[in-house]
């Protein structure tokens, strides 16, 4: 599995290189030798704290990373160097095995080959001024959407649109969100689908979610679709604050009837529907405590919910009911990737990154990265889930395990007959007691 | 009698007699104890390469020892953090000492104590209305470096909050076995010198992270004239504070004298910014595996 993430602290981007069921916090021993992990750090050149990285995407056309930094300015690199590297260092082993005195010069080659993996394809800077004031513009999101348009928001509601990353350094559409005063945005999403890729919504604090539909020319001018009311006041007659942040659109929506859901500061999750109303249709808690959500995303049908308590939620769209935890937090979890649905990264300022199987919600890999970090994205996976011995054990239930040990099934089996035949004895004799029990009292009674 | 054991014991059904005879037996038992350890002192007296290789071989095991691995353990610090402004450019810390509000007399006996350990320190009475963002922002105006805040409840002090400025982090540890300077037989009295630092056992990442936050209280160079040491010594996550006044008597012997206080921190939590988003926090669960330490 290769991971990359972007650290806090030296404004650098690391890759992970680490095969499922990788734990660097468990000792290497004898009988459990550590997997090997590789971990390399790239842009940390002319990057400090102060222009760190703040969101990392990955286009869907090329492959290519494209990342925003504090001080404005937004970058594109290019992993194909880093996907294929297994494939030359497999080739320069064998360029090894065949000649054995070049060693060296090849080491010195293999140095040079990791400096350039992740090289910086193109740039723009300063699309905003560096951020030095607390008050100041900075990036909230960067996405793709589904017409590989690369979109870049600022929480003063500045919208800055490239028709693909390999335009970045030409100038972009620039759109400004009606905002009122005070206002600022700390969410922006984009609807789904290829036709509706105009709508756009956006909420922060003390900015309620609207939904307003971009022009097709850039001289136009954002005009409102849907403007949220808040939630009814408390039992107390007092105003429920609001602060989103983060806005997800459900797959169902159109422009027709809006379907969307936003997660506050105070863990709640609520769910709009253009036709039934401004008023959310509900709110709830969806955190097992009131915490802020920092993050959410889709993984298949449900919803990933992190906190910054170290909570990390399967959260069901309809109900908001939590279905299950992914364990092993401490601290803020920042970011979270899902990838192809099965596979779940999350990373955050305990300076580990883990990936969880969707389905069995283990932590198949845990690495130490030692920074913080607020970025992560999964690239790569060619281990298929099922094959770790340890899940294959629980698929067993299913059936498939079955197949490839058959003798060890048969005496599963066996034993389990003979389990449950003890057990019906043991129950037999119960229900014999209780009758007995009951025939007592029935003869006390009369 | 010398055939007597456990199970004979066990089996006397005369409280009285089975209790003088286990008496008997417990006396045997140091007697015999007792004359093998005073054999085997006489062995070693005359043959010291015997009791070296008995302590070599005899290592008692202890929670510590037993300590799982950890890989964050002397791990190198990577990037900047917000303790830079000390250890890079040299700023002098500048401390402001306050409590929490409606604080009682305790309180301000643990600040008094406070103000004369940390050099360059002042203390503000605190005002209920103004929060402790309120008091960074006050503070990062006036050049202040820290926020120490004492927390007292019912009488006691329990917590102590040190919010570094101005962009945090904060830390919360809670405070327990205080004991007063006055209370500590023979102490001496702390003089206005710049004490020197003792940081002991910080390890961890996050143990790293606790050493930079204490360092950055006390100033660069100490005043070795005036002889007086703070110790942070971290246990199983327990970091006791201690402070000394030392003298080389002569080239072997060190004389110490305690000036006191003498109280306990556990670290509780560690938030991003002014009480932002966590960073670290202590759940009971973290402490399942006895011998798994986080500092």
């Amino acid at each position: 599995m290769k991971l990359i993430i972007a650290c806090e602290d030296t404004g650098a981007i690391k890759v992970i290189n680490a095969v499922h069921g990788t734990d660097t916090s468990k000792p290497s021993t004898d009988d459990a030798p550590q997997t090997p992990v590789t971990i390399t750090t790239h842009a940390s050149e002319n990057n400090t704290r102060k222009n760190k990285i703040l969101q990392l995407v990955q286009s869907k056309k090329s492959g290519n990373i494209i990342a925003t930094r504090l001080n404005g300015s937004v970058e594109v690199y290019d992993i194909s160097k880093i996907l294929k590297e297994e494939q030359q260092l497999n080739k320069e082993t064998k360029k090894n095995d065949d000649d054995n005195n070049n060693n060296n010069n090849n080491n010195n080659d293999d140095d040079k080959s990791l400096v350039d993996l992740l090289p910086l394809i193109h740039e723009h800077k300063d699309i905003i001024p560096e951020l030095t004031e607390k008050e100041g513009e900075s990036f909230i999101s960067a996405l793709i959407d589904d017409n590989d348009r690369l979109i870049v928001t600022t929480n003063k509601g500045s919208v800055f649109i490239w028709s693909s990353e390999d335009e970045i350094t030409q100038d972009p559409i620039k759109f400004i969100l009606p905002l009122n005063e005070n206002e600022s945005i700390e969410s922006f999403q984009i609807h789904p689908g290829k036709d509706n890729i105009n709508y756009v919504a956006y909420g922060g604090k003390e900015t309620d979610l609207r939904i307003v539909k971009l022009p097709s020319d850039i001289n136009g001018k954002p005009e409102i679709v849907f403007k949220a009311k808040n939630v009814s006041n408390s039992r107390l007659e007092l105003r429920v604050p609001i602060h989103i942040k983060k806005i997800l659109f459900d797959k169902s929506s159109t422009p027709e009837n809006f379907k969307l859901y936003t997660f506050t500061l105070w863990g709640d999750m609520r769910i709009y529907e253009s036709k039934l109303g401004r008023k959310p249709r509900s709110s709830i808690l969806v955190l097992p405590k009131k915490a802020p959500i920092i993050n959410s995303i889709w993984l298949g049908n449900e919803f990933v919910v992190c906190d910054n308590t170290g909570i990390v939620v399967k959260v069901n769209p309809e109900s908001g009911s939590q279905i299950s935890k992914f364990k092993g937090q401490i601290g803020t979890t920042q970011a979270l990737n899902n990838f192809n649905n099965s596979i779940l990264a999350t990373t955050g300022s305990d300076r580990y990154i883990r990936a969880y199987d969707n389905q069995t919600r283990e932590c198949i890999v845990k690495v130490f990265v030692g920074t913080q970090s607020n970025a992560i994205l999964i690239i790569q996976d060619n281990e298929s889930l099922n094959n770790d011995g340890k899940r294959g054990k629980k698929i067993s239930i299913s059936g498939k395990y079955e197949n490839n040990n058959s003798i060890d099934s048969k005496t599963e089996q066996e034993n389990e007959k003979e389990e449950s035949s003890d057990e019906e004895e043991l129950w037999n004799k119960l229900e014999s007691n209780i009758t007995q029990r009951r025939k007592r009292r029935k003869i006390t009674l009369v | 009698m010398g055939a007597l054991d456990e199970q004979t014991l066990k089996g006397i059904k005369n409280k009285q007699k089975r209790q003088q005879l286990f008496a008997q037996l417990k006396h045997e038992h140091n007697k015999s104890r007792h004359k093998e350890r005073s054999a085997r002192a006489r062995e070693e007296r005359e043959n010291p390469e015997l009791k070296e290789k008995r302590l070599a071989e005899n290592v008692p095991e202890t929670i510590d020892s037993k300590r799982v691995y950890d890989e964050t353990v002397n791990v190198d610090i990577e990037g900047e953090d917000n303790f830079d402004g000390y250890f890079k450019d040299g700023v002098e810390p500048k401390v402001l000492i306050t409590t929490n509000a409606n604080a009682k007399k305790s309180a301000y006996e643990f600040s008094a104590m406070m103000i004369e350990i940390i050099p360059n320190s002042q203390f503000v009475k605190r005002q209920r209305k103004y929060t402790i963002k309120d008091m960074a922002d006050y503070c990062s105006n006036r050049d202040f470096t820290d926020l120490i805040i004492i927390n007292e409840d019912k009488k006691v002090v329990n917590g102590i909050t040190f919010v570094h400025l101005p962009e945090g982090p904060t830390f919360y540890f809670s405070i327990t076995s205080l004991i007063e300077r006055k209370k500590i037989t023979g102490h001496g009295q702390p003089t206005g010198h710049v004490p020197e630092l003792v940081l002991n056992n910080f390890t961890t990442r996050l143990g790293q992270s606790v050493a930079r936050l204490f360092q950055s209280l006390f100033p660069h160079k100490p005043q070795f004239e005036g002889r007086q040491v703070v110790t942070l010594h971290n246990q199983r996550d327990f970091i006791f504070f201690r402070m000394h006044r030392y003298i080389f008597r002569n080239e072997e012997k060190v004389g110490l004298q305690e000036l006191g206080p003498e109280f306990t921190l556990k670290l509780r939590r560690i938030q991003k910014g002014i009480r932002q988003d966590i960073d670290w926090e202590y759940k009971p669960e973290l402490e399942k595996d006895k011998r798994k330490f986080y500092l």
